[in-house]
């Protein structure tokens, strides 16, 4: 059985990697900008995957890291003229720092506690970056243009939000077959009993977070170039957070391609909606999502790893497992 | 057949995915049609003000085509415009107007609601060289790149106290100082900091330039300062709350000054509801009113549009909805006067746009933005009127005393 669902991932995996080289070069700029941007948010929710779904800390502020790297990017290449290349992993960095940095007191909550405490370290950073002077304040910062046709502009921010999801899914993937991957899950199984098995709990959590904070904040600096110009309340939106939890969960949290499917087909899902329903679109989509956790709690990756047969009985039994 | 099911999920998911691609494509091309394309805010926290461009959109639409359209050298083209719902989000928004251009081919873009939303749209523009002609974004920044493809509609915020500082600086005797009060808000805030310019320029001295700090009902200090300094006019950039709260306890202080003028608030129904008698003589500053009257090319005037506009919307149009006529009007002479839908040419012809619109006057800065067209507004028995530039009533100045009132 595992075996069947271990070669059912690498078909997957294999047509997600030849598709996604090959898209740019078969499609139009705005197809292209599309999956760039769907490619974001891949890495958002695989991001959020390792501190939410590794970890089983629900992060409800992680968009803080985005916005923080995005911020990092503008500020350094507009006010202080360094070249992308030292900004963009600058601002993995700084975002990693300020997971290390917020994560030693507020990963001591848990539960509700924590994700409430997130949710208000986003707020508050959105609120600083309103009032700084040197991010412009809520007017928004412009960042400088980039030298390329438009054509090889788009392929190079595809490649490399596809660099630094592949980056992503490599690490975690490499992480989770050392003791930081089985810390976690035993951190995220039983806290106390991981502990007293000698897991030191709070580095293995801040670890945990700092990736999750430096990959995010490896999307905001190419979000913020790409964009060309940046603003508090789009880059600290909390709307942003609950999509790439939305995006994990659809996909299947904990599992390492799950958010990546999930936010490929969110996207897809509902640029389809928005192009048919101009106003409906909400009603439809937020229809779906219900649909999708009533019937499918584990995500679409329960599905495509084949370790249960899909029908009708599949999705009774979800139902009689997952009841409240 | 084990190995053929493993391949057939995978080739599933593939299927679905290119499926949708295929159905993200939509293109109907009509000839002798002028295509335009916008991404507005139809859902999210923007939704209520996008309605406002929709709405207004489309009626200059319908109003263009029934008049026969626009002429491009002898051939009339009817204009269309291709809505798209940007989720009040700056990403998306770019997202689609990528679209717009590459998949709809639309000739032109009309912009989207909000500065932080414009911005990134802009960019998409100048990317492609096609023209942006938007009217709701009023933030400096729009304009601060020079970005040649990009045309706003409404006046920066900066330059709001400029017909109010013009008016004043033509009174005789000549007015030598003025005090300026701003809230703490980014928008009070520019539009003190751009007065206090143009005052300066204006040779009137700037003897107070304070801000209130947020939710403060009490002027008291403020006020004392102003009957110490005694300012020909007190200018204050903040909401109607505060600015009842001023006038109220400027007159139990008897702090008279010749003018004291708002941003917001003396339009407002309410302001005169809750002054009374005390609201007499207050100036204040608008884009736009539907009261103004003003030749149009759409519309034959601003009274005809508002009325067209109430007929079939029911509710009254407001300066965003003014500025949404101006951005079609603005194509509209602008390529009859290119005699091509190049979008070159459109955007040089833009750039050299000197119309009369229901919104009034219609003439770009060089960076793009509209020549400042706010106008003087005052209360006088209990109404108000337009007093500056030319009105229906003339300025009432100084305004007098409140011991002198009756």
């Amino acid at each position: 059985m595992a075996q069947r669902g271990d070669t059912s991932k690498k078909v997957i995996l294999g047509i997600l990697i030849i598709a996604g080289i090959a898209i740019p070069f078969f499609t139009g700029n705005f197809i292209i900008r599309f999956f760039t941007n769907a490619l974001m948010f891949a890495i958002l929710a695989s991001a959020w995957n390792i501190i939410g779904g590794y970890t089983g800390y629900a992060s409800f502020g992680n968009v803080v890291f985005l916005g923080i790297g995005a911020y990092v990017s503008a500020v350094l290449m507009e006010k202080g003229g360094v070249p992308f290349w030292i900004a963009f992993p600058a601002s993995g960095l700084g975002s990693a720092v300020f997971a290390v940095l917020i994560g030693l007191p507020v990963l001591r909550l848990k539960g509700h506690y924590f994700a409430i405490a997130t949710l208000g370290v986003a707020e508050a950073m959105k609120a600083l970056v309103d009032n700084l002077d040197i991010t412009e304040g809520n007017s928004g910062i412009y960042l400088p243009v980039m030298n390329l046709s438009v054509k090889a502009q788009y392929i190079f921010f595809y490649f490399m939000m596809l660099g630094v999801l592949a980056l992503t899914l490599i690490v975690t993937y490499v992480m989770l077959k050392k003791k930081l991957g089985y810390g976690l899950i035993a951190i995220r199984e039983d806290e106390e009993a991981a502990g007293s098995l000698g897991v030191n709990t709070t580095l293995f959590k801040v670890t945990s977070f700092a990736l999750s904070g430096f990959f995010s904040g490896l999307a905001g600096s190419l979000y913020a170039y790409q964009q060309g110009f940046i603003k508090p309340e789009s880059v600290f939106d909390v709307g942003v957070t609950v999509k790439m939890i939305v995006m994990a969960v659809f996909g299947g949290i904990g599992s390492l391609l799950g958010p990546l499917l999930g936010a490929l087909s969110i996207e897809i899902i509902s640029e389809v909606l928005t192009n048919y329903f101009l106003v409906a679109h909400t009603l439809f989509f937020g229809a779906i999502v219900i649909l999708a956790i009533v019937f499918t709690p584990k995500g679409i990756m329960d599905i495509v790893s084949g370790r249960k047969k899909f029908g009708l009985n599949y999705l009774l039994q979800n139902i009689r497992d997952h009841r409240v | 057949m084990k190995a053929w099911s493993k391949w057939s999920k995978g080739l599933l998911v593939l299927g679905i995915v290119f499926g949708l691609l295929v159905g993200m494509n939509t293109g109907a091309y009509a000839k002798n049609v002028i295509k335009f394309g916008c991404a507005m805010s139809f859902t999210g926290k923007k939704s209520r003000t996008g309605k406002l461009y929709i709405d207004s959109l489309k009626l200059a639409m319908d109003a263009i085509n029934k008049s026969g359209g626009i002429k491009v050298g002898n051939k009339s083209y009817n204009v269309e415009i291709k809505f798209y719902d940007d989720k009040s989000n700056p990403s998306e928004s770019a997202k689609l107007i990528e679209k717009l251009i590459v998949e709809d081919k639309v000739n032109f873009l009309l912009g989207p609601y909000s500065s932080g939303i414009t911005i990134p749209d802009s960019i998409v523009a100048q990317r492609y060289k096609i023209p942006m002609v938007e009217g709701g974004g009023a933030s400096g920044k729009i304009f601060a790149r020079h970005n040649p493809y990009i045309f706003g509609t409404l006046p920066a915020a900066g330059q709001y106290f400029r017909t109010t500082l013009q008016m004043l600086a033509g009174f005789t005797p000549k007015p030598k100082s003025i005090a300026l009060i701003y809230g703490d808000d980014k928008f009070d805030i520019s539009v003190a900091k751009g007065a206090k310019k143009i005052a300066e320029k204006l040779g009137l001295k700037v003897v107070l330039f304070e801000k209130i700090s947020e939710g403060s009902a009490d002027f008291n200090t403020i006020l004392t300062k102003v009957k110490s300094l005694a300012p020909d006019a007190l200018l204050m950039a903040g909401h109607t709350e505060g600015g009842i709260n001023l006038v109220q306890q400027a007159k139990e202080l008897n702090v008279n000054v010749k003018m004291i003028s708002m941003t917001v608030g003396p339009s407002e129904a309410d302001f005169r509801k809750s002054l009374g008698k005390d609201a007499e003589y207050i100036f204040g500053v608008a884009s736009w009113s539907p009261q103004m009257n003003f030749k149009g090319i759409i519309f034959k005037n601003t009274k005809e549009f508002v009325k067209i506009f109430k007929a079939k919307y029911n509710y009254d149009p407001d300066y965003h909805n003014a500025s949404a006529v101006a951005e079609l009007a603005v194509y509209k002479s602008a390529i009859e006067r290119a005699g091509s839908l190049d979008p070159k040419k459109v955007r040089d012809a833009i750039a050299k746009t000197k119309i009369e619109t229901i919104y009034g006057p219609v003439e770009f800065n060089p960076n793009g933005q509209i020549k400042g067209s706010s106008v003087v507004l005052q209360i006088q028995g209990g109404q108000v009127y337009q007093v500056y530039p030319k009105g229906t009533k003339k300025p009432i100045y100084p305004m007098p005393k409140w011991k002198e009132r009756k």
